[in-house]
């Protein structure tokens, strides 16, 4: 035991150190698209300052993945781990095996594209024409160092009475487990790796055109690897590994890390830890707290009360962020808190973010519509357009949600808030002065030409320092936890993204997505039997697929019959942004559940139900689209008529 | 033999649907021996990915605008200097005489060029109408590689940095007041929305090339090869036909839509022809003696 001292501090000190690092380079992503933009302003160019914040973002995602590991920060669906009971210990056993296996893999190949890239000469296509190891060496280092932090852990649960990073709530008789000993655990280790050897033969050992056969083996084990409660991100590589060798001759190792890469560097993706940071320091500030102070006097006359904070507070957010996570931590981080202060059911208070946040998809700026627009080379001026007038009356429809709760569960109700005068609740409004205030500078900004909706975050970033520092409660230490809290959260949700990228390109090879839409196109369907048919399509892809890669992998094939149909195609932008916005709170694969696991702790499939009524409106918001077109197409035909 | 084709354009795009064409016709050919599936805009392996993924093997065939990828090497950027090559036939003509340095150069990476088919000539868009660079002074002008910033620069306009994904939203809220591109991106972003003035300048005519792994090549029985490249060359004459003959009708769009399309002016075509000159000799200098072959071949 003493022996092992020196290395346990050692390792403890290398994640730490890492996730440090990792913070820096959050720091540097702020600092890059800043100098950006002034360098714009200014009349002068900033060459490969894009590339440069696409490589910052790379490192952070990667280095912190230990660090955020170690703090149990990473998410799983927890559910069977923690109903385990006696075998428990089996439990994380094969979960520690299994995420193991998948980060060694990560880590092996990461390291082995860094080295390829140098040895054929891989420059970036970007005016910094850096040679693309340079950058991918944070990449290599990240992957290595959380390959050993899981390699530790489970390391320590064969060999100690360590029971991994998330078992703090377990408390279980050890004595009666059945692999109490050393050699037992060990053994059961050698037994979980013979499995999922034998899983692998079966995938390749079929005949190619086993297809169906080899559909179900690779639906079943993404589902036994999720539930299972291997880490999210983990399982989606896993799934995907067994997707490439079932379906294709290729190395799915280096065919992983080349869409892994992209889709951890990429530019429009530093917006996400901007916000996530920005909604971290506001949370730290006295800012959410009078916000409900100014909201609470108006909300509290509307039936449902403060739970409308989360409707509104999303749908002013999703005019700031085009992202969906972004929308739901940051504007969670403050409601959460003060609405379950308040006494309001959790179930309401979360079930309604998952399902309000999903508008920062829907009103402009928005993601979904820009890769749809220019997939479908539909105006994305229009499209965002198109979005304004659905986003508001599906948010009415949460909020009619709420008043219908507020009606039919009287027992839930909360104390009222006490009863404030009319010059009162004008005063207190003052309160929102710093929010309005914040809001208006990052919308303007982006409207006003002075940022792109990608730089709008750093806006959000400085105009949070800004505040906080101006109430005094900005501080070193907020400084640090605030940095260190968004670094964990963005690592978290880039590991999903990693999975999510090399499942979808898994996906691409097996041609399901394809092959299903085919299937539609040959019923030859009436326009209302065809968007239905669609609906039922997207809800079971975006079930398994982040709903942007179930856009582009089944577009080339949708687009003809939608144009066929005689459908409008800026309002099936529209239709299909509420499809993506189901996706994002369907589970086993929806990133608001993810994102609000990691914020409550409470487990997946806890809030996949509290999210089911909203997805039920978003149903009935198909429904209102197809009675309603001009929900969509009035907004951008009267503006451009002009 | 089943082969994976990325491509980075949608299925509707006319080079998509070209190389669509060609693997029909290989499939034919070989008896369907070699079955190619194209995934298109993107969907298996991003523009940007697609070089490397033919090229370590991850995908057998690809395409890519190989200008992309001239950080890496001057000789990639060769249909993207600017006023060499300003026509469909003096493009054509740039292609061969580039052809053996294009091809030893990806051989030496381990693939086989196949075809490549040019996109429109590239113009010049502006938010006002300009008849000597002189008017466009200060103008925020798009630039999206060294090339292109380069062009800004010597035309005394604001280099403007902004990814293709954000251009729309950049010339909706005014980030961005001019750019360069072929008509086929005005229609796609729908400019006229945005900006006025469209000056068929003919700058070059970038090509999308479309390659495979060598490994993968070689593995082809030889009747197979032979199917492969015969159909090539078809594809090549057919996708230039196709994109000559769609030219005329992206102006025509944009025209209709509102967009004022025009020769650039006297002026306005000096001015471009010192930048050309200048950015010529830079280019001959980055590339160096295979530059220079290809010119020299090229001005024969
Ligand atoms: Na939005
Ligand atoms: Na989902």
């Amino acid at each position: 035991m003493v022996r092992d001292m020196p290395v346990r501090s050692v390792l403890d000190g290398l994640y730490k150190m890492s996730g440090m690092a990792a913070a820096v380079a959050l720091v540097a992503i702020l600092g890059l698209v800043i100098t950006q933009m002034v360098a714009r302003w200014s009349g002068q160019i900033f060459p490969g300052g894009a590339q440069y914040a696409g490589y910052a973002m790379a490192a952070t995602s990667f280095l912190a993945m230990a660090y955020t590991f170690n703090h149990n920060a990473h998410i799983r669906v927890g559910l069977f781990v923690t109903k385990s009971g006696r075998y428990r210990r089996a439990m994380e056993l094969w979960c520690y095996t299994l995420a193991s296996m998948s980060a060694v893999f990560l880590a092996w190949y990461a390291v082995k594209a860094t080295m390829l890239s140098a040895r054929i000469n891989d420059i970036s296509q970007g005016q910094d024409a850096t040679p693309l190891w340079m950058p991918q060496v944070f990449m290599a280092v990240g992957a290595v160092i959380f390959a050993i932090a899981v390699v530790d852990n489970l390391v320590r649960i064969v060999l100690t009475d360590f029971q991994g990073v998330g078992a703090a709530e377990s408390s279980m008789d050890w004595s009666q487990v059945l692999f109490h000993s050393k050699a037992s655990r060990a053994i059961l280790v050698g037994a979980i790796l013979l499995v999922v050897y034998a899983a692998m033969q079966a995938m390749t050992g079929f005949d190619r055109d086993a297809v169906a056969l080899k559909i179900g083996i690779f639906l079943f084990v993404m589902f036994f690897l999720l539930g299972s409660g291997i880490w999210v991100g983990l399982a989606l590589l896993g799934v995907a590994y067994i997707g490439m060798i079932g379906f294709t001759s290729r190395n799915p190792g280096n065919a992983m890390i080349i869409t892994v890469w992209t889709s951890s560097s990429s530019w429009t993706l530093t917006a996400l830890p901007l916000f996530i940071w920005m909604g971290e320091i506001l949370y730290r500030t006295r800012l959410s707290e009078d916000m409900f102070k100014g909201l609470a006097p108006w909300l509290s006359r509307i039936p449902g009360g403060l739970l409308h904070t989360n409707v509104v507070g999303c749908t002013v957010f999703a005019a700031v962020s085009g992202s969906s996570a972004a929308t739901l931590t940051t504007v969670g981080k403050m409601s959460i808190p003060e609405l379950q202060k308040r006494g309001y059911p959790e179930y309401m208070t979360i079930g309604t973010l998952a399902g309000a946040a999903t508008l920062g998809l829907m009103i402009p700026p928005s993601l979904t519509l820009i890769v749809y627009g220019v997939t479908v080379k539909e105006s994305i001026t229009k499209l965002f357009m198109a979005g304004v007038i659905p986003g508001l009356v599906l948010a009415g429809m949460f909020m009619l949600y709420i008043v219908a709760w507020y009606f039919l569960r009287p027992g839930q109700r909360p104390k009222p808030e006490p009863h404030v005068g009319f010059i009162a609740a004008l005063k207190n409004s003052t309160l929102l002065i710093p929010v309005i205030a914040l809001v208006v500078v990052v919308i303007g900004s982006m409207y006003g030409g002075y940022a792109t909706p990608t730089e709008a975050a750093a806006f959000g970033v400085v105009g949070a320092l800004v505040l906080a520092a101006l109430q005094g409660s900005l501080s070193l230490h907020t400084f640090t936890q605030s940095l260190l809290g968004a670094t964990r959260t963005s690592a978290m949700i880039a590991l999903i993204l990693m999975g999510a990228a090399f499942l979808s390109l898994s996906m691409g090879f097996t041609g399901l997505p394809r092959a299903l839409a085919e299937w539609i196109a040959e019923f030859n369907l009436s326009p209302i039997a065809l968007i239905a048919a669609l609906t039922v399509f997207y809800i079971i892809i975006g079930m398994f697929l982040d709903g942007i890669s179930a856009v582009v992998l089944t577009m080339a094939i949708i687009e003809p019959m939608i144009r066929a149909a005689g459908i409008d195609l800026i309002w099936f932008g529209i239709f299909i942004v509420v499809v993506v916005e189901m996706a994002q709170i369907t589970p086993p694969i929806g990133f608001n559940l993810f994102v609000l696991q990691s914020m409550t702790k409470h487990d997946i499939t806890y809030i996949a139900k509290t999210a089911l009524p909203m997805f039920g409106i978003m149903v009935l918001m198909v429904v209102v689209l197809v009675a309603f077109p001009e929900l969509a197409t009035w907004l951008p035909d009267r503006l451009l008529a002009q | 033999e089943n082969w994976d084709m990325p491509m980075a354009y949608p299925a509707n795009n006319y080079h998509t649907e070209n190389a669509q064409i060609f693997v029909d016709d290989v499939r034919e050919c070989t008896g369907g021996e070699l079955d190619i599936t194209i995934h298109a805009g993107g969907s298996l392996f991003k523009g940007n990915e697609i070089k490397r993924a033919v090229q370590v093997g991850e995908a057998q065939i690809g395409e890519r605008l190989l200008s992309a990828h001239a950080n890496e090497n001057a000789v990639f950027g060769y249909d993207s200097v600017p006023f060499l090559a300003t026509s469909f036939a003096a493009s054509d003509k740039l292609r061969d005489a580039a052809k053996p340095t294009l091809n030893a150069l990806l051989n030496d990476q381990n693939m086989t060029l196949l075809y490549s088919v040019p996109w429109p000539p590239q113009g010049l868009y502006f938010a006002k109408e300009v008849n000597t660079l002189a008017d466009a002074e200060g103008l925020k002008f798009r630039a999206y590689n060294a090339a292109t910033a380069r062009v800004a620069e010597l035309g005394g306009m604001v280099p403007t940095q902004i990814e293709a994904a954000e251009l729309k939203q950049a010339l909706a809220t005014g980030v961005v007041q001019a750019f360069i591109s072929s008509g086929s991106t005005g229609v796609d972003e729908k400019v006229w929305e945005d900006l006025t003035n469209f000056y068929d300048a003919k700058a070059w005519l970038p090509r999308n090339s479309i390659f495979v792994n060598s490994d993968a090549f070689d593995g082809l029985p030889d009747a197979s090869k032979e199917c492969l490249m015969s159909k090539a060359a078809e594809a090549e004459a057919r996708g230039s036909a196709k994109a000559e003959e769609l030219a005329g009708g992206f102006l025509a769009t944009l025209a209709e839509n509102g967009l004022t399309v025009s020769e650039p002016s006297e002026g306005l075509s000096a001015d471009l022809a010192v930048i050309g000159a200048t950015m010529t000799d830079e280019w001959l200098a980055q590339a160096g003696d295979a530059g220079a072959a290809i010119v020299d071949a090229y001005k024969n």
